[in-house]
């Protein structure tokens, strides 16, 4: 029974990985994140960050970025020091390659983990596209964002983008922490962002991967019999 | 009141009578789904902004102009499309929103450190399409409303019944649109109903409508996009129930002689009619009535009628004008047609000197004692090209024969002008030269023992024109 339940986990979590990561790559469009050295900062729309606090810490070891916001060096006084830079937002961006070749995707991922200091939270951490212009879009080339929590929460994100986003020039990728007001911070970690330019065919099963997942489902089959019996 | 503060008086009282137009905003979000996102940063223009996403869950299509008001923001609105007369700050909502659609407006708030909260309701434009429609024949009618409503009802040529078409055509707010022609006696009704049901481009609506022998009225009943219905009527159109054209019986010219123009009388009524028929013309030698006659005709058909029109001779070129009155005796109408009528009588011109013979108009003998031949010469000028003349037709009447030339020549010999035949010169208009035989001429007219005789000339032109000149043969 103990082995079913790691065996089913596994098959669960090898079925996300089926889905998500099978495509076959071909041309990468690029892997973006590295350390995130070459990533622009910016702070209230004004540019780099002057005083070097803690709106972006910048993980060199594990390659991964932290933007906060609304940490004071007392928690909840907004009149003690504050520990971050922003006013109002700070944004990590960079410019995106879409390039792509006939009959490829272009596939956005990272992974993201949104927290902070309060169960009620007045930040607002957003990723999505930017074109110069100021405004913001989805993965669908609509306005909007790519990701939006309204709960503090983390994940793997993972999308194709629409095909106008192909080969298409002058785009970012920007991850903006927007600051609350009340001295209670809120953080986002973003890890492993990659955007690839994989073909269209069908993702199948490796065989490794097939075979822990039929035992998964067979596994989950006796413990939901078993249950029965009980 | 002094005279000022009357003055003054009348003229708030005049600027309170002046008609004004409110466009008249409903709210409309119970019918539509509004989400709002959190304040985001645009770092590029530095303001705060949200998006708002509206999504139609009304079984009809969202159409301009629809606003987004925002009420009672914590932070103040930036770049809004204006402010209502209650001070909320609005957005225009672009395009049409299809039932089941959405569309995102950008919500634009001035950089503030505070909680953002705003109210969003959608409010749409229902004011009825304001209509000034008239029937004007021959002209445009026009539905006039703001933009993006007017609609063109063109009314085709004078309405005439039986006949008359009706072409409409609307703009692509329009939704719906009955047109209803209405007898004045409420006696009939012929309604032609456009929709937009079917029709991919709304903007071509056509239809025809025939309209009716007795008077009428044309009314319009416009369903707009925001389902708002308006309703116009015409006045009463009293339609033509006949109609005239008046021709030239042959050729394209007139000259002297004997003439006819040919008048069509159509009777467009569903019933049959008699008609009085007067035509006229405006030259002095038509002081009374080309004719005067009454011609029955049945109904939906038509009548032609030869009006003879006599030429006299020896006049100059002029227009003749020739007006034909006809009056319907059922309707106690009377219709006009007019025809203008250019009479030509160009001079005949004889060449060649000879004692014996004379000609009138002028003195030139006539006479070649040598070849016994007689050349006639029509002269060609600004009315009258000689080259158009089909030399095949010409010929000399007399009493007795029709007498055709041995020989013609094409060449610029003399003038039309009336003068003596030695004084003759080119004039830079080709003349047509005939040579007769004036042994033809006078044996078979058996003229031999007269002194002179009367002659006539006549051709055709190659146009069908026909021309016909008179002379005298003088024999001294």
């Amino acid at each position: 029974m103990q082995y079913c339940s790691k065996i089913k986990k596994i098959a669960v979590m090898t079925s996300f990985m089926v889905l998500t990561t099978s495509p076959s790559l071909s041309s990468a469009a690029g892997v973006y994140n590295e350390d995130f050295s070459s990533w622009s900062q910016d702070v209230d729309g004004l540019g780099e960050p002057i005083w070097g606090l803690d709106d972006f810490i910048i993980d060199t070891v594990n390659n991964s970025a932290r933007i906060e916001a609304d940490y004071w060096s007392e928690l909840g006084n907004t009149s003690s020091t504050a520990n971050d830079e922003a006013w109002f937002a700070s944004t990590l961006y960079q410019d995106i390659d879409l390039s792509a070749l006939a009959g490829q995707n272009l596939i956005l991922s990272f992974d993201w983990n949104f927290s902070g200091q309060e169960a009620s939270f007045d930040e607002n951490f957003l990723v999505a596209f930017g074109d110069g212009s100021g405004n913001y879009y989805g993965a669908d080339g609509n306005l909007g964002f790519l990701l939006n929590p309204l709960d503090y929460a983390s994940g793997v994100y993972s999308i194709i983008l629409d095909s106008s986003f192909l080969n298409a020039t002058g785009w970012t990728l920007e991850f903006q922490m927007n600051t609350g007001f009340d001295g209670y911070g809120s953080y986002a970690e973003i890890d492993n962002v990659s955007l690839n330019a994989v073909s269209k065919i069908a993702a199948v099963p490796e065989p490794s991967m097939l075979f822990l997942m039929i035992s998964g489902l067979i596994c989950l089959g006796r413990v939901r019999h078993t249950n029965k019996i009980a | 009141m002094t005279r000022i503060k009357k003055l003054i008086y009348l003229l708030f009282m005049g600027l309170l009578m002046v008609p004004q137009v409110y466009a008249e905003w409903v709210d409309i979000s119970p019918k539509v789904e509004i989400n709002k996102t959190p304040q985001a940063l645009d770092r590029v223009n530095r303001v705060l902004f949200s998006y708002v996403t509206i999504t139609n869950n009304s079984a009809e299509a969202l159409v301009s102009p629809v606003r987004l008001y925002i009420t009672t923001p914590t932070i103040p609105v930036l770049n809004a499309d204006g402010i209502t007369d209650s001070g909320y700050s609005y957005f225009e909502v672009p395009g049409e929103v299809v039932s089941g659609g959405e569309i995102t407006v950008r919500v634009d708030f001035q950089l503030a450190r505070a909680e953002l909260i705003f109210g969003a309701q959608i409010f749409q434009d229902v004011t009825p399409v304001e209509v000034d429609l008239q029937l004007i024949y021959h002209e445009f009618v026009e539905l006039r409303g703001r933009d993006g409503h007017k609609g063109l009802f063109p009314l085709f040529s004078t309405p005439t019944a039986g006949d008359a078409v009706l072409h409409t055509f609307n703009s692509k707010d329009v939704k719906e649109l009955i047109i209803s022609v209405i007898t004045d006696f409420g006696n009939s009704e012929f309604t032609a109903v456009l929709s937009d049901t079917s029709a991919e481009d709304k903007n071509e609506w056509y239809t025809e409508i025939v309209l009716p022998s007795t008077p009428f009225k044309l009314r319009f009943d416009m369903k707009s996009a925001y389902n708002s219905v308006v309703t116009t009527e015409s006045g009463i159109i009293t339609p033509s129930t006949f109609s005239l054209f008046l021709s030239l019986a042959e050729g394209h010219s007139f000259s002297v002689g004997d003439n006819a123009v040919l008048l069509l009388v159509k009777n467009h009524s569903n019933v049959d009619d008699s008609y009085e028929v007067i035509v006229k013309g405006n030259g002095g030698y038509h002081t009374d009535s080309l004719l005067s006659t009454t011609v029955a005709i049945i109904a939906n058909s038509s009548k032609e009628i030869l009006v003879p029109v006599i030429i006299p001779n020896n006049i100059n070129t002029h227009t003749l004008t020739i007006t034909a009155e006809v009056t319907g005796q059922a309707s106690s109408v009377t219709e006009q047609a007019n025809k203008d009528i250019l009479i030509t009588d160009e001079p005949l011109t004889l060449t060649e000197l000879d004692s014996k013979a004379v000609i009138n108009p002028g003195s030139c003998d006539l006479l070649n004692s040598i070849q016994e031949t007689i050349d006639i010469m029509i002269a060609g000028s600004s009315h009258l090209d000689a080259n158009n003349i089909d030399i095949d037709t010409v010929i000399i009447i007399t009493n007795a024969a029709h007498i055709k030339p041995i020989s013609s020549q094409l060449i610029d010999k003399g003038t039309a002008a009336n003068i003596a035949c030695d004084q003759q010169q080119a004039d830079g208009k080709t003349d047509l030269v005939l040579t007769f035989s004036l042994q033809d001429i006078l044996e078979k007219d058996n003229i031999l023992d007269q002194d002179s005789i009367y002659v006539s000339i006549m051709y055709f032109t190659k146009t069908g024109s026909r021309y016909t000149h008179n002379a005298t043969l003088v024999f001294p």
